[in-house]
């Protein structure tokens, strides 16, 4: 079990290395609609590289800071205290907001509820959770339902090959501390198996491809590779932490 | 009544009013012959499962001698299906309404002829179709092949992973149970301890992810397939709430299509028949759950 889980930590290590490389080879192009998730991507795979993300943090406005709080603020955490861009981030957020509030909460009474949410209101509610629990470092009592939703919509993202929906439910889970759940390493597997040879993260190309060629206005590299790239690598190193 | 048992009158009702189209020699176009026949002997064997398990309503008795007097008894659907043994249900709609207390012998004899050719044994098939076979065989009171040994070479017993499996492999999965265990009624000594894990694991999450796409068609066949296997969930009662609310007005059920099936539903102007075609067998997969699996709700 132990060299399982040791096999699986090393994989891990392998994938956010490549992408990593991948993510760096990204920054001359950054732009503001970019920057928070390239700081993130980096700051999950290459966090010792102080001077990259000294130069797109200072580049951070606080509009910017405003536009992608949650982004930011989970690359603040990966950084460690002592490093600049980490105390720049912090100084350009400002206080934490205080978490939305748990609208859907007592709707987790309802049993139908797994089967019936849309999927905006999954990735609301593992958003929420995210915030709420302060990424992972805050405890409260949670409905016992919550857990089996999660893992049941976990499972049915994986069943529809939807990258984008696993990697926040995942890093749901993670924050609510529930590592030992099949679906929890089906989906770090999963996740992995989605990494290219060039290290970014991807799913469904041809629906991507397609995409891109029915609508000029959709950069495949922008709309698609960096942002399943970085919520990958900010899933795997929430499960690896 | 139980608000299972309303839906199950309107869907009965449905199928009742829509019968003329039940019948293959009510369609003008050949290309619609197979496709009606299958449907034929699937409303047969609803009617063959009500009876086996003591459902109250007298429409299932009804609609039975409906399909023995006005579809089966016709010659030329009997030469048809004779005809084309491997590519209708020529035993299993005869072995449903044998179910139902009918008997045709000289259908039966016929059918013995081509068995006894061998042609039917010898045609190429994939575990599950074989489970239908031997089903359709032991049930029609034919020498078939040992169930429990064509079991273990399906794609069932092999347990694969739920996140691969495609739609076409779910009916794969919920059709291996179906004839194993006679829609539940039977309780095979061949299903092993993984087996059991295995289907207490998957179909839970199977059913729930059908029925969050709005696969009613799936859904009630995995019910059936739930309760077939002895697992209780959860996902039950959600699923039978859901599946239950989703009765049209008319008493019919909306059949699974994708984006392409979809628009040519549209834009087809021959209404009746796209009705028919496209829900007719979600209202039996429903009704079949309602007989094998009843709600509580």
């Amino acid at each position: 079990m132990a060299s399982a889980a040791n096999a699986a930590s090393t994989r891990i290590g392998v994938a956010l290395n490549d992408a990593g490389r991948w993510l760096s080879g990204r920054v001359s192009q950054n732009d503001r609609d970019t920057r928070a998730l390239l700081i993130l991507g980096l700051a999950c795979t290459t966090p010792d590289d102080e001077e990259t993300l000294d130069r797109l943090t200072q580049m951070i406005t606080p509009d910017d800071a405003v536009a992608s709080a949650l982004v930011l603020r989970a690359a603040a955490r990966k950084l460690s205290p002592s490093r600049r861009a980490r105390a720049r981030l912090n100084s350009v957020l400002g206080a934490a907001a205080p978490p939305p509030p748990l609208t859907w909460l007592p709707a987790l009474d309802d049993d139908t509820l797994p089967y019936v949410a849309p999927p905006d209101l999954v990735r609301q509610i593992a958003t929420s959770i995210a915030l709420v629990t302060d990424f992972g470092t805050l405890r409260r009592t949670w409905p016992p339902s919550l857990v089996d939703t999660l893992t049941f919509w976990v499972f049915c993202s994986m069943r529809d090959d939807d990258l984008d929906l696993v990697c926040p439910l995942v890093r749901a889970l993670s924050f609510l501390d529930c590592p030992d759940i099949d679906e929890f390493r089906d989906a770090i597997a999963f996740i992995l198996r989605h990494q290219r040879e060039d290290g970014r993260f991807s799913a469904q190309e041809l629906s991507l491809l397609q995409c891109s060629r029915k609508n000029a206005e959709f950069d495949l590299l922008r709309d698609a590779y960096l942002p399943m790239t970085v919520a990958s690598v900010w899933t795997l190193t929430e499960a690896h932490d | 009544m139980t608000n299972a048992g309303r839906i199950e009158s309107a869907a009965l009702e449905w199928v009742s009013r829509r019968f003329e189209q039940f019948a293959p020699t009510s369609h003008a176009s050949a290309k619609r012959i197979a496709y009606v026949t299958k449907a034929a002997a699937e409303l047969a064997m609803i009617c063959a499962a009500a009876r086996k398990h003591a459902r109250s309503s007298p429409v299932y008795r009804r609609l039975a001698e409906r399909v023995w007097e006005d579809i089966f008894h016709v010659e030329a659907l009997q030469d048809y299906m004779l005809s084309n043994p491997d590519d209708v249900p020529c035993i299993g709609f005869y072995a449903s309404l044998r179910s139902c207390g009918f008997e045709d012998h000289a259908y039966r004899r016929r059918l013995a002829t081509i068995l006894k050719s061998g042609y039917l044994d010898a045609v190429e098939r994939t575990p599950s179709t074989e489970l239908d076979f031997a089903y359709s065989l032991a049930e029609a009171g034919f020498v078939h092949r040992d169930i429990g040994e064509v079991y273990r070479r399906s794609m069932l017993a092999q347990h694969p992973s739920t996140y691969a499996l495609t739609k076409s492999d779910l009916y794969t999965i919920t059709h291996s149970i179906f004839f194993t265990t006679d829609f539940g009624r039977r309780h095979p000594p061949f299903f092993t301890a993984a087996d059991r894990r295995y289907f207490a694991s998957a179909l839970p999450r199977l059913t729930g992810y059908s029925i969050r796409v709005g696969d009613w068609d799936l859904g009630a066949e995995l019910l059936i397939a739930l309760a077939a296997a002895g697992v209780d969930a959860p996902v039950v009662a959600a699923a039978w709430k859901l599946l239950l609310a989703a009765q049209r007005d008319d008493g019919s059920f909306n059949g699974p299509l994708d984006a392409e099936e979809a628009s040519e539903s549209a834009a087809n102007p021959d209404r009746e028949w796209v009705t028919f075609r496209d829900d007719y067998h979600t209202t039996l997969a429903v009704l079949l759950a309602i007989v094998c699996a009843p709600p509580t709700v």
